[in-house]
């Protein structure tokens, strides 16, 4: 370090040492804090859905869509899909879908969603999904600049997930768990994953339903269009 | 498996920087990655142990540190290490915690020479 000023750039004979501190990430975050800007340029209120593969996204979504198409203007950003037959079921619902071709990349990034939201009528949308990819892990590490984290855990899974993936738990304002209706044929306590969740994330809000029964559905629902409504208030 | 993805986006910091230094190479590079960053550490040097080629960190020595999960209770202010992600006090419970370090992924610092 310098003893002149602090500072952590000194030069000793023809080495230079620079001290750089700079997030690695930081370009997703740019581009991430650019949608933000542009979602509301638009007015668009943008919810990223995670989990691991399986956990019951696309069906969670399609309920979610037949639920609120009626009353808001929807769009839908797919990186989980594994056919195009579902992004064709979205589609014929009559809305506007665009499907991201990942290949075999484990997580969107902001600039993925950025590119994907060039092909959606951005003038036309209240409420964007963004269906990430099937994956606990690296999806946790990039912020795509949409309003709403959730983290979907289905029942099958396992209760020890959020301790074994706890960063993807952290990084969501809302844990959704999914597949309660087959609680009884799993160990798969609420109670204890609500309090390890807790643990993990005290800020987080927990709820538990099932998109085949219909089961707490409501509860997910309810929470989605208070956020809208939060977000519209404060854009005033 | 996004250390690949996130030596793409070490070699562009890095190229941003150095462009500030005409003449110059690089010689060293130091990280800074969190326990909790999300990063595999032995992953994370194989990425960039491939990548790093025709890079400017191409015949750089990289080093990385590795930073441990330390959190604050706000509480009863009380600092800890945790090795699981677990914000809980230790000492008196309270899950109203800060997280002061681990979580971090950066670049620390680079060593610059005259190119010859």
């Amino acid at each position: 370090m310098c003893k002149e000023c602090g500072c952590g750039i000194t030069e000793t004979s023809d080495k230079k040492a620079i001290e750089v501190f700079e997030d690695i990430l930081k370009y997703n975050q740019f581009q991430a804090k650019h949608n933000r800007e542009h979602f509301e340029t638009y007015k668009i209120y943008a919810i990223n859905l995670m989990s691991a593969p399986g956990a019951g996204k696309t069906t969670l979504l399609e309920k979610t869509l037949e639920l609120l198409k009626d009353k808001y203007r929807l769009g839908v950003i797919e990186g989980d899909l594994e056919t195009e037959r579902d992004a064709e079921r979205i589609r014929q619902k009559g809305i506007p879908v665009y499907q991201i071709t990942t290949g075999s990349a484990c997580h969107l990034d902001a600039s993925l969603v950025h590119k994907a939201m060039h092909h959606l009528p951005m003038d036309q949308i209240d409420i964007l999904f963004v269906e990430n990819i099937g994956n606990l892990v690296c999806p946790a590490n990039y912020d795509l600049g949409t309003h709403l984290n959730v983290t979907l855990l289905s029942v099958p899974e396992g209760e020890d997930k959020p301790e074994k993936y706890p960063l993807i738990f952290k990084s969501s304002e809302l844990i959704v768990i999914t597949k309660i209706d087959l609680l009884p044929y799993f160990d798969f306590n609420l109670d204890r994953v609500k309090e390890q969740i807790k643990r993990i994330n005290p800020q987080a809000k927990v709820m538990a339903l099932s998109s085949k029964t219909g089961e707490g559905f409501e509860d997910w629902i309810d929470f989605v269009e208070n956020k809208l409504k939060e977000y519209r208030q404060k854009l005033v | 498996m996004h250390e690949f993805f996130i030596v793409q986006n070490i070699i562009k910091t890095v190229e941003d920087i150095v462009q500030q230094y005409p003449g110059k190479k690089i010689t060293k590079a130091v990280l800074l990655i969190g326990k909790f960053s999300g990063v595999e550490i032995d992953l994370l040097k194989t990425a960039l142990d491939f990548f790093k080629k025709g890079s400017p960190l191409e015949n750089a020595e990289i080093f990385i540190e590795i930073e441990d999960l330390k959190l604050r209770c706000l509480d009863c202010g009380k600092e800890f290490v945790k090795d699981k992600w677990d914000i809980s006090c230790p000492y008196c419970g309270s899950l109203n915690t800060k997280v002061i370090s681990g979580e971090e992924m950066l670049l620390k610092s680079l060593e610059l020479e005259e190119e010859t």
